[in-house]
C-alpha cells in the first residue's frame, strides 16, 4: 500500500522539515565524512514482524537502540510492509538486512540512523561512467499485481553497475548504456523481472509478489538459520498452519503437514489418549519412540506443559544431519518447539475460544436383543436359560454426546527492551463414553528484555499446566460387543444387571459406573536464559530450565459392583504419587562473524541434565461405605485383617526413586562463501548414566554440505527457476529413551517370600536376589543416516516451491529387551543391544499458490513419502536370536520382529479355504491343504507388512474474500490391516456365550477363532480429515475490537478404506500393535464438530 | 581481539567457561535407591537368609502354573480340553494331549526359562558364598549347610531339566559362560548325581528347626532315588539298586511314617503330614501360586466352595483313566462327578452349568475341542482338600516327594530286577500303602505276586500318585508314554523328551536340539 503525498499527516511534515535540514549532512555524509558511533556495534534487535509497515520497524529499533531514524518519507514509502525476524541482530546486520533489499541505504551519526533511497554505492545516474559510452535513457513505472505503484524498486542494468530506485509513484528513470540491453527489477517479498529491451525508451513492469518461504527463519537448535540457508532436511509448520479442531494431543496440530512424519490415532478420540508417531519410519524395536521435544531451548520438555494455542511453529529435524546436534536422543526425530513472544508496541489482548460434540463415526453391527432372541431359537436347546427378555444396545449404553470446550486469552505487548506474553488457556473434555473427563488450565508468562547497555538479553518462561483427568474403560467397549443383548442394564430392583451363570458376562456400564481411575497431573516447565555479547559477534549463553511433572493418582471400585462383592474385595481403593524433576543447565559460546564473502557461525556448548524420579503408592480394600472413593485409604478393612484366608488382595504399600544423567560437549559450525556455497558441521560427545561402566559415553556427529545453483551464473538464463539448492548430509545419533536406569548393573531386589521353621512355628520372610539380568556392556544404539535432498522455488513468482529428499538410515546396535541366553544368564530377557534395521525413504513437499489475486488466495500444499524399512538383523555376538514375537491379540502373537522382513510383519498360518463343516484348511509348509491342528510353527509364513508404505497429505487453503476454507486430505497406503473383532466376533462357535458380529451368520466359518491371512485386509485408507470453513467479521473503524473471525471446524468427516473396521488409523510401531484393530479394549472412533470465534482487541 | 575478549568477557565467560569445564565421569556413576547391588548385599545374617531361601521360594511360582501341566498334560492323566469355546488357547492343550506339540509352545519355554531361573539364582547364592566367611553372622545353620542346600536345589532343578528336555548345558555360575554348550543327558545325570553325593553330608535332617520345606538329607535321597529309578532312562544304564539303596535309607531312617488315611498328605493344612519329605510350602496370603481349584473346578462351583473367584473349569481327567478306579476305592472320592450342589441351610440346591441347566460332571467327554457345550464334561480333581471360602490361592503345601512313593519306588526296582514279576516285598510295599485306601477286609485292598505286575504297578502308582507330577516320567518308564489313548495317536518316541524352545535355541550357538524337532 502506497501514502500519497496528499495524505501525508503534520508528524509526516515534521520529519519532512528535519530532513530539509539533513540534506546538507547527508551531502556531507556521501563525501565520505562518515562517523559511526562505537555504540552501534554493540546494538542488537530482536523483532518478529510480519507484514509490518516499515515504519513501524523503525519504531521499534529507536524503542530497543534509543537510535532515531530519520527518512524522507517523499523518498520512502513509510507504510511499505516488511517482514523481518530479527534474534539479537547486531543492529548494523540487522539494517542491512531490512534495507539493502529494499534499494534503501543508511548512514549512522551519532544516534541517529539516516535511511534513504537507493543503494549507497549506486547513484543515480553513475557520474563516473557517464560519457564513456553512449546511452539512452529508459524510463517506467513498476506497479505490483493490483496496480498500485510500488516504491524503491531496484532497477539495474545487466552486466553494468548502473541502476536506479523507484520513487514513491513507482517510476524510475535509467541511463542504460549502449551495450546493456536487459533491466534487472528487485524488491524484496516480490519476484525478480528481468526485461530485455529494444529501442523503447518506456517500459511498464508490474511484479509479483514473492510467494517462496526463503527468507522463513528455521530454527535448528543451539541457533537459528534462514530456510535458504539449511543444509539438513528441516520442515517447519507455522501456526497458521495448523490443524483446527479439538486439539488434545499437541502433536496432532501437525498431522499431515510434515512429509515423513506419520501421526495416527490408534486410540480415536479419547481426549486422555496419546497419538502414535514416526518419523522416517520405525527407529526402535523396543518402547516408545518419543521425539525429542526441545521447547524454547529445552530439551526433554513435556509437550503437555504449554498449551497448543501457545505454540507459535514447529520444526522438525528430520534427519541424522540436523538431529545430531542433540545427540543420543535424536533418532525418533527432534521436534523444536517456539513459543510465542511478545513485540514491542500497544498492549495486544486476544481471545479464542471454541466448544464441540462428537459423533460416533463407525461402529460395530453385532446382534440385537431380537436378532440374538432369534438364532437361539434357529439353533434349539433352551432358549429361556439364554433369553433374559430384554434388548439392549449396550454400546448405546456406554456413549454420550460430548461437549468439549476451550479458550484461550493472551495479552501481550512490550516497551522499550521489554516485552511480554501471557496466556490463560483453559480447556474441558468430555469424551464420547461415560468416564472420561478432562480438564486442563495452562497458565504461560514468557518475558523478554535487555540489560547493561543491550549487551545482555534475558528471557524468562514459566508455564504451568494442571490437569484434572478420569479414564476411559477400553475393556468396556470390548465388552458391549460381547455381553448377551438379551440382558437387561438393571435388574427389577434398579441395581445393574448382573447374570449369575457366567463370569464372561459382566455388565459393562455397571463397569464404567462404578469404578474409578483419576489422575490429576502438574507440570511446571521454568526457563531462564542469559545471552551476553561480549563482542558483537561473540555471545556467550547460558541456559537453566526445571521441569517438574507431578502425578496423582486415585483408583475405586465401588462396593456395588457384583465382581467387588463375588471376590470379597468388597470396595477396592488406591492412590498414587509420581513425581519427576528435570534439571537442566546449558551454556553456550555462539561465534558469528562474516569475512568479505565468508560467512560463520559457530557454537559451542555444554549441557547438563538431571532426572530424578520417585514415587508413592498405597491400596486398601474391604470398605464399609462408598462415600470415601479413594479420599480416606486407611478406612479399608482389610490392612489389618490377618484371619487366615482374608482377601487382603490389593493391600500393598510402595515407594520408589531412581535417577539418570545426561552429560555432553558439542559444537557446530555453520560456514558459507557468498551465500551460495554452504557446509554444516556438528559433533557431540555425550555421556549417560544408565550406560554399562565402559560405554557410558558416545560421540555424535553430522556433516552437511548445499549448493545454491540458482545463484550461479549459468542459472541466470534459467526463468522458471527461481531458487535452487542441492543438498546432503550425513549424521550420526543415537537412542536410550526405551532404557530404564539401572538395567547394567547387578541389582538385587525382594522377590517372593519363603517359609522357614517348623512346621506350624515357622515364619515367613521375603527373600532377596538378582531382579534382572544385569547387562554391564549396554551402550548407545546408534542410527547412522544420509540424506540427500533438493529445495526448490519455480516459475512466476515463485508460485511453486518444495523440498524433495532421499534417506537411508542404518540403526544399528539396536536396544531392545531380548531374549537372554538362559542359561546362564537368570532372567529370561536382556536389555542388550542387538541387531540392525535400515530404513529407506523418499520423501516430497510442494506448496503452490494456484490463485492469488484481489479477492481469492488458493494455496495447495502436498505433503508425501515412501517408507521401505527391513530388519537385516536382530542378533549379536551375544545374542542370537532371530525373531521377537510381538502383537498378542489374545490367541498368541500375530506379528515379529525378524531378519529379512519389514518391522512388525505379519506371521501366521497360510488360510487354504474352509471344510464342508466350516473347519479351517491352512495351508502347509508342503503347499497341502490340511486342518488346523496339522498346522505347526514350521507351516507359518510372512503375511505382509502393518506400517503404511506411503503416507500422502494435501492441504488446500482457500481464502475468498472475508471467507477462509482449510481442507485437509490424509491418506496412508500400502499396508494390511486386521481387524481382531472379525477374528473374535465374526464368528459362530462363541454364539450364544457371548454375542457375535451380524455377520458371523454369513459366513460358513464354524471353527475356533485362530489368526491367519484370512484375516488380512488392506489398510489404505483416504480421510477428510479437518476442514475449517472460518469468516472474518467486518468491524467499524471505531471498534475496540481489532479483528473478529468465527469459524467451524470438521475432523474425521469421511473415510475411503476397505477396511472392515471402525478405523484404518491404527498404530504404527511395534509396542502398539500396527495395523491391528484391537478386540478387547478399544475407544469408539468419531467425528468432531467445532465452532470457534477468535477476536483481538 | 583475544584481549579483548578477556576484559570484556567478565563474569560471563568465566561462567560459561567454568561451567562447560566442570564434570566428570564419576557423575555419570549410577546411585541407586530403591534397590540394592549385588556388591552391598550379603552385609548382614538377614541379607545372607533372604538370598539362601530364594531358590525355595521360586518354585511357589512355577511349580502348579508351569511344571504341572508339563508333566502332566501330555499324559493319560489330566488334559485341557476345550469348552463351550472356552480355553482353547490357540490348540496349546490340544497339541499337548495328542503329543503335537512344536519348538515354539509358550509353555515349553516357560518350563526351560523357569528352571534355568531357579539355577541362576542358585547359582547366584553359590557365587555369592564363594570366598566369603560368615562365620562373624548368627544364621539358622551353618554356612556350608546352606551351600550344600543351595547345591541340591540346583540338582534339582537340573532333574527337571534333564526329564523334560534331556541334554542341557551344565552352568555353575551366573553369566557364565558364554553361549554354553548342550551337555549330553548322561552327562547331566552325573552331574546331579555328583552334587547330590558330595552334599548330602553336611544338610540337616526332618526336625532341624529349619527342616520344613528345605533340602534334607532325607529330601535329598529321595531325589537320588528318582534319579536312580529313571537312570535307565537318563544315562542308558540302570540304577535299580542304588535307587533302592536309597528308599531304604530313607524307609530306616525313622523320621517317616505313612499318614493313616490316603488324604492326609493332601489337606489344607498338610504341614504335619507324617509322610511328606519334600514339599513346596504355599500360603494364601504369604505364598500364592497353587490354584488347583481355580484352575480345575467348574465356574459355578464358586457356590459349592464359596469361592470368591469363578473358577477356570480348565483342567479334567479323561475317562479311561478315572475308569481305573474301582468303586471300593476311597481314592476315587477325589474325582468330582455327577449332579453338582451347594448347600445353604442344610439343604443341597443344584448349581447351573453355562447352558443353564442343573451342572451334572460327567466322565464321559464328547471331544477334546468342544466349541459348542461340554463345560460339565471331564471329571474333576479335588485331591488337595479345597477349603471352603479360600482364596484365589490356597494353602496347601504342594507334595514333591513322599514315603509312599519311596515304597513303590523301592517295590518297582525289587520288580524289575526280578525280571519285571513282583517279589513278596514289593508286595508288601505296595499293599502297606493301598490297604489305607479300603475298607477293611476288602479283598481289593491288597495285591498279591501274581497281581501285581508291571502294568498293574503303573496302574496304582496313577491311582496312587494322579496328579503329583509323576505321571510323565512313569509312563516314558514303563514304555507307555507314546501309547495311543482318547483323542492321542500313537506318537513317536523323540516326544519322550521335550523340544529347546525355539527361542531359546536361537539365541544361544551352543546349544543342539533334540532329535525329532
Amino acid at each position: 500500500m502506497l501514502v500519497t503525498s496528499l495524505s501525508r499527516t503534520k508528524a509526516n511534515d515534521r520529519i519532512s522539515l528535519i530532513f530539509l535540514v539533513m540534506k546538507i549532512t547527508t551531502a556531507l555524509l556521501l563525501l565520505g565524512a562518515l562517523h559511526v558511533s562505537a555504540k552501534s556495534l554493540s546494538q542488537t534487535i530482536t523483532l518478529n514482524a510480519k507484514d509490518t509497515p516499515i515504519k513501524q520497524i523503525f519504531d521499534a529499533i529507536y524503542e530497543q537502540t534509543q537510535f532515531g531514524v530519520i527518512y524522507n518519507d517523499q523518498k520512502i514509502n513509510p507504510n511499505q510492509k516488511v517482514t523481518v525476524v530479527a534474534q539479537q541482530m547486531p543492529l548494523e546486520t540487522f539494517l542491512q538486512e531490512l534495507l539493502t533489499s529494499r534499494n534503501l541505504s543508511y548512514r549512522i551519526m551519532e544516534q541517529t540512523i539516516f535511511v534513504q533511497a537507493g543503494l549507497a554505492d549506486v547513484t543515480v545516474g553513475n557520474p563516473a561512467q557517464a560519457g564513456k559510452v553512449a546511452q539512452r535513457t529508459v524510463t517506467g513505472t513498476v506497479t505490483d499485481e493490483q496496480g498500485n505503484p510500488l516504491e524503491g524498486v531496484t532497477v539495474k542494468v545487466g552486466g553494468t553497475p548502473q541502476g536506479t530506485t523507484t520513487d514513491s509513484d513507482g517510476n524510475f528513470q535509467v541511463a542504460v548504456p549502449a551495450v546493456g540491453n536487459v533491466l534487472v527489477f528487485t524488491f524484496l517479498g516480490y519476484e525478480p523481472v528481468e526485461i530485455t529491451i529494444g529501442a523503447e525508451v518506456t517500459i511498464d513492469i508490474t511484479m509479483q509478489p514473492s510467494l517462496s518461504d526463503l527468507d522463513e527463519i528455521v530454527v535448528i537448535g543451539y541457533g537459528a538459520q534462514k530456510r535458504e540457508m539449511v543444509t539438513s532436511s528441516i520442515a517447519t509448520v507455522k501456526s497458521d498452519a495448523f490443524n483446527k479442531g479439538v486439539i488434545s494431543d499437541p502433536l496432532t496440530l501437525i498431522a499431515g503437514k510434515v512429509s515423513g512424519l506419520s501421526i495416527t490415532r490408534p486410540n480415536g478420540s479419547d481426549p486422555n489418549a496419546e497419538a502414535d508417531f514416526s518419523l522416517r519410519g520405525a527407529v526402535s524395536v523396543e518402547g516408545n519412540p518419543q521425539p525429542l521435544i526441545v521447547i524454547d531451548g529445552v530439551p526433554g520438555a513435556d509437550i503437555r506443559s504449554i498449551a497448543p494455542g501457545d505454540i507459535e511453529s514447529v520444526d522438525v529435524l528430520r534427519d541424522g544431519s540436523a538431529g545430531a546436534i542433540y545427540g543420543s536422543r535424536a533418532n525418533a526425530g527432534v521436534i523444536i518447539i517456539t513459543t510465542k513472544r511478545g513485540t514491542p508496541g500497544a498492549t495486544r489482548v486476544s481471545y479464542s475460544g471454541y466448544a464441540s460434540t462428537e459423533t460416533i463415526a463407525k461402529k460395530y453391527d453385532v446382534l440385537t436383543g431380537s436378532d440374538f432372541r432369534q438364532q437361539l431359537v434357529a439353533m434349539g436347546g433352551d432358549v429361556s436359560a439364554r433369553d433374559k427378555g430384554g434388548d439392549t444396545d449396550w454400546f448405546d449404553q456406554m456413549t454420550r454426546t460430548p461437549t468439549n470446550h476451550g479458550h484461550n486469552l493472551s495479552i501481550s505487548g512490550g516497551y522499550n527492551n521489554t516485552t511480554f506474553n501471557a496466556t490463560l488457556n483453559y480447556q474441558n473434555f468430555e469424551g464420547i463414553d461415560l468416564a472420561t473427563k478432562r480438564e486442563l488450565i495452562n497458565g504461560r508468562l514468557q518475558l523478554n528484555t535487555k540489560a547493561l547497555d543491550d549487551k545482555l538479553d534475558f528471557s524468562l518462561m514459566l508455564a504451568n499446566a494442571y490437569e484434572d483427568k478420569s479414564f476411559a474403560h477400553y475393556y468396556g467397549f470390548g465388552q458391549a460387543l460381547k455381553i448377551n443383548p438379551t440382558y437387561p442394564v438393571y435388574d427389577e430392583n434398579g441395581d445393574y444387571f448382573e447374570s449369575p451363570e457366567f463370569g464372561d458376562q459382566w455388565n459393562p456400564l455397571a463397569d464404567t459406573r462404578l469404578t474409578t481411575n483419576d489422575q490429576k497431573e502438574k507440570r511446571l516447565l521454568g526457563t531462564v536464559n542469559l545471552k551476553y555479547a561480549i563482542l558483537p559477534s561473540l555471545t556467550a549463553g547460558v541456559n537453566y530450565s526445571l521441569t517438574k511433572t507431578d502425578l496423582l493418582g486415585g483408583n475405586y471400585t465401588n462396593t456395588a459392583l457384583r465382581w467387588m462383592q463375588t471376590s470379597g474385595l468388597n470396595g477396592q481403593a488406591s492412590r498414587s504419587v509420581d513425581n519427576t524433576t528435570n534439571n537442566i543447565l546449558e551454556t553456550t559460546l555462539a561465534f558469528n562473524e562474516d569475512f568479505n564473502d565468508h560467512h560463520i557461525n559457530a557454537v559451542a556448548g555444554y549441557s547438563y541434565q538431571n532426572e530424578f524420579n520417585e514415587g508413592v503408592g498405597a491400596g486398601n480394600n474391604n470398605f464399609l461405605t462408598d462415600v470415601y472413593s479413594y479420599y480416606n485409604l486407611g478406612a479399608g478393612g482389610a490392612i489389618f485383617n490377618y484371619t487366615p484366608g482374608a482377601q487382603r488382595g490389593g493391600v500393598f504399600v510402595s515407594s520408589y526413586a531412581q535417577e539418570q544423567t545426561l552429560l555432553s560437549y558439542f559444537a557446530r559450525v555453520i560456514y558459507d562463501y557468498k551465500d551460495r556455497y554452504l557446509l554444516n558441521g556438528s559433533i557431540r560427545r555425550e555421556g549417560a548414566s544408565k550406560f554399562g561402566k565402559d560405554h557410558k559415553w558416545g560421540t555424535f556427529w553430522a556433516l552437511s554440505g548445499g549448493w545454491i545453483l540458482s545463484r550461479e551464473g549459468f542459472m541466470d538464463g534459467v526463468g522458471a527457476v527461481k531458487n535452487l539448492k542441492l543438498r546432503a548430509g550425513y549424521g550420526v545419533t543415537g537412542n536410550q529413551h526405551s532404557l530404564q536406569p539401572y538395567q547394567s548393573l547387578a541389582t538385587i531386589g525382594r522377590l517372593g517370600r519363603a517359609y522357614l521353621g517348623m512346621p506350624g512355628g515357622g515364619y515367613w520372610l521375603d527373600t532377596y536376589g538378582p531382579d534382572i539380568n544385569s547387562n554391564p556392556d549396554l551402550r548407545w544404539e546408534t542410527k547412522k543416516e544420509l540424506n540427500v535432498g533438493v529445495d526448490f522455488t519455480l516459475f512466476n513468482n515463485g508460485w511453486l516451491n518444495g523440498a524433495f529428499d532421499y534417506y537411508n538410515r542404518k540403526i544399528s546396535a539396536l536396544v531392545g529387551n531380548y531374549y537372554a541366553q538362559v542359561p546362564a544368564a537368570i532372567w529370561p530377557l536382556i536389555f542388550a543391544n542387538a541387531g540392525e534395521l535400515v530404513n529407506e525413504g523418499l520423501e516430497l513437499t510442494l506448496n503452490g499458490t494456484l490463485v492469488k489475486n484481489e479477492s481469492v488466495d488458493w494455496q495447495l500444499t502436498l505433503v508425501s513419502a515412501y517408507n521401505r524399512n527391513e530388519v537385516t538383523s536382530i542378533s549379536s555376538e551375544q545374542f542370537q536370536g532371530t525373531a521377537h514375537d510381538v502383537s498378542d491379540i489374545g490367541i498368541g502373537n500375530i506379528q515379529r520382529i525378524v531378519n529379512g522382513q519389514p518391522i512388525g510383519v505379519y506371521y501366521g498360518r497360510r488360510y487354504a479355504g474352509l471344510t464342508e463343516e466350516g473347519k479351517w484348511l491352512f495351508l502347509n509348509s508342503a503347499g497341502e491343504a490340511v486342518t488346523a491342528d496339522e498346522i505347526s510353527g514350521d507351516d507359518y509364513a510372512y503375511l505382509g507388512n502393518s506400517i503404511p508404505k506411503f503416507n500422502v497429505s494435501l492441504t488446500n487453503n482457500i481464502t475468498y474474500k472475508r471467507f477462509d476454507l482449510s481442507v485437509l486430505l490424509r491418506s496412508a497406503l500400502g499396508f494390511k490391516a486386521v481387524n481382531a473383532n472379525r477374528i473374535f466376533h465374526e464368528n459362530r462357535t462363541t454364539f450364544p456365550s457371548s454375542n457375535v458380529l451380524r455377520t458371523a451368520f454369513d459366513t460358513p466359518l464354524n471353527d475356533a477363532p485362530l489368526f491367519s491371512d484370512y484375516y488380512l485386509e488392506n489398510g489404505s485408507y483416504l480421510k477428510i480429515d479437518n476442514v475449517t470453513l472460518g469468516y472474518s467479521i467486518p468491524l467499524k473503524g471505531n471498534s475496540q475490537l481489532k479483528k473478529l473471525r468465527v469459524s467451524a471446524t470438521a475432523t474425521n468427516l469421511f473415510t475411503i478404506t476397505g477396511f472392515s473396521g471402525m478405523d484404518p488409523e491404527l498404530g504404527i510401531n511395534t509396542f502398539n500393535y500396527p495395523g491391528i484393530e484391537q478386540n478387547s479394549n478399544y475407544y469408539p472412533r468419531t467425528r468432531s464438530f467445532t465452532f470457534g470465534v477468535a477476536a483481538d482487541f | 581481539m583475544t584481549t579483548a575478549i578477556v576484559k570484556k568477557c567478565g563474569f560471563f565467560t568465566v561462567a560459561t567457561i567454568a561451567l562447560m569445564a566442570v564434570s566428570s565421569c564419576s557423575e555419570l556413576d549410577e546411585k541407586v535407591y530403591s534397590k540394592d547391588t549385588s556388591s552391598n548385599f550379603y552385609s548382614t545374617p538377614g541379607q545372607v537368609i533372604a538370598a539362601w531361601n530364594l531358590p525355595y521360594s521360586f518354585l511357589q511360582g512355577i511349580t502348579y502354573s508351569v511344571h504341572f501341566a508339563m508333566e502332566e498334560f501330555p499324559t493319560d492323566e489330566a488334559a485341557a480340553p476345550t469348552k463351550s469355546g472356552q480355553g482353547y488357547e490357540n490348540g496349546t492343550w490340544e497339541r499337548f494331549h495328542k503329543h503335537t506339540w512344536t519348538s515354539q509352545e509358550p509353555f515349553i519355554k516357560y518350563e526351560w526359562s523357569n528352571i534355568f531361573q531357579g539355577i541362576g539364582y542358585c547359582n547366584s547364592f553359590l557365587d555369592a558364598m564363594e570366598n566369603r566367611d560368615l562365620s562373624d553372622f548368627q544364621l539358622p545353620v551353618s554356612q556350608a549347610q546352606m551351600v550344600a542346600e543351595i547345591r541340591l536345589m540346583r540338582a534339582f532343578y537340573y532333574y527337571w531339566a534333564i526329564n523334560a528336555f534331556g541334554n542341557v548345558p551344565i552352568v555353575t555360575q551366573v553369566g557364565i559362560p558364554s553361549s554354553p554348550p548342550t551337555a549330553p543327558r548322561a552327562e547331566v545325570f552325573e552331574f546331579i548325581e555328583n552334587e547330590i553325593l558330595q552334599n548330602i553330608d553336611q544338610l540337616g535332617e526332618k526336625g532341624d528347626p529349619t527342616w520344613y520345606g528345605h533340602f534334607t538329607k532325607s529330601a535329598a535321597r529321595a531325589l537320588l532315588a528318582k534319579l536312580y529309578l529313571n537312570a535307565e532312562v537318563f544315562s542308558g544304564a540302570p540304577r535299580w539298586e542304588d535307587c533302592i539303596a536309597q528308599c531304604d535309607a530313607i524307609i530306616n531312617s525313622g523320621f517317616y511314617s505313612l499318614d493313616e488315611t490316603w488324604d492326609a498328605p493332601f489337606k489344607a493344612y498338610n504341614d504335619n503330614s507324617a509322610e511328606n519329605i519334600f514339599v513346596v510350602v504355599y500360603d494364601a496370603n504369604n505364598a500364592p501360586g497353587f490354584n488347583a481349584h481355580e484352575q480345575q473346578l467348574h465356574s459355578s462351583h464358586n457356590q459349592t466352595y464359596d469361592l470368591q473367584y469363578w473358577p477356570w473349569n480348565k483342567i479334567v481327567t479323561q475317562e479311561s483313566f478315572y475308569r481305573l478306579y474301582g468303586e471300593n476305592d476311597f481314592r476315587i472320592n477325589q474325582w468330582l462327578v455327577g449332579p453338582q450342589y451347594y448347600t445353604e441351610n442344610g439343604e443341597q440346591h443344584p448349581i447351573y452349568g453355562w447352558d443353564g441347566q442343573p451342572l451334572v460332571i460327567t466322565p464321559e467327554i464328547t471331544q477334546f475341542v468342544n466349541m459348542a457345550g461340554g463345560d460339565g464334561q471331564g471329571v474333576r480333581n479335588i485331591k488337595y482338600e479345597i477349603e471352603t471360602g479360600v482364596q484365589a490361592n490356597m494353602n496347601n503345601d504342594l507334595v514333591i516327594y513322599r514315603l509312599s512313593d519311596i515304597y513303590y519306588m523301592k517295590a518297582e526296582c525289587l520288580m524289575r530286577l526280578n525280571n519285571g514279576v513282583a517279589t513278596q516285598e514289593a508286595v508288601d510295599l505296595v499293599n502297606e500303602v493301598r490297604a489305607r485306601s479300603f475298607a477293611e477286609g476288602d479283598p481289593d485292598a491288597v495285591y498279591t505276586t501274581a497281581t501285581l505286575t508291571m502294568d498293574e504297578l503303573l496302574d496304582e502308582r496313577g491311582r496312587e500318585f494322579a496328579y503329583e507330577m509323576k505321571r510323565r516320567e512313569d509312563l516314558i518308564r514303563f514304555g507307555r508314554f507314546t501309547d495311543a489313548w482318547w483323542e492321542k495317536a500313537a506318537s513317536d518316541g523323540t516326544k519322550e523328551l521335550y523340544p529347546i524352545p525355539l527361542e531359546i535355541l536361537t539365541t544361544n550357538p551352543g546349544l543342539v536340539q533334540n532329535e525329532g524337532y
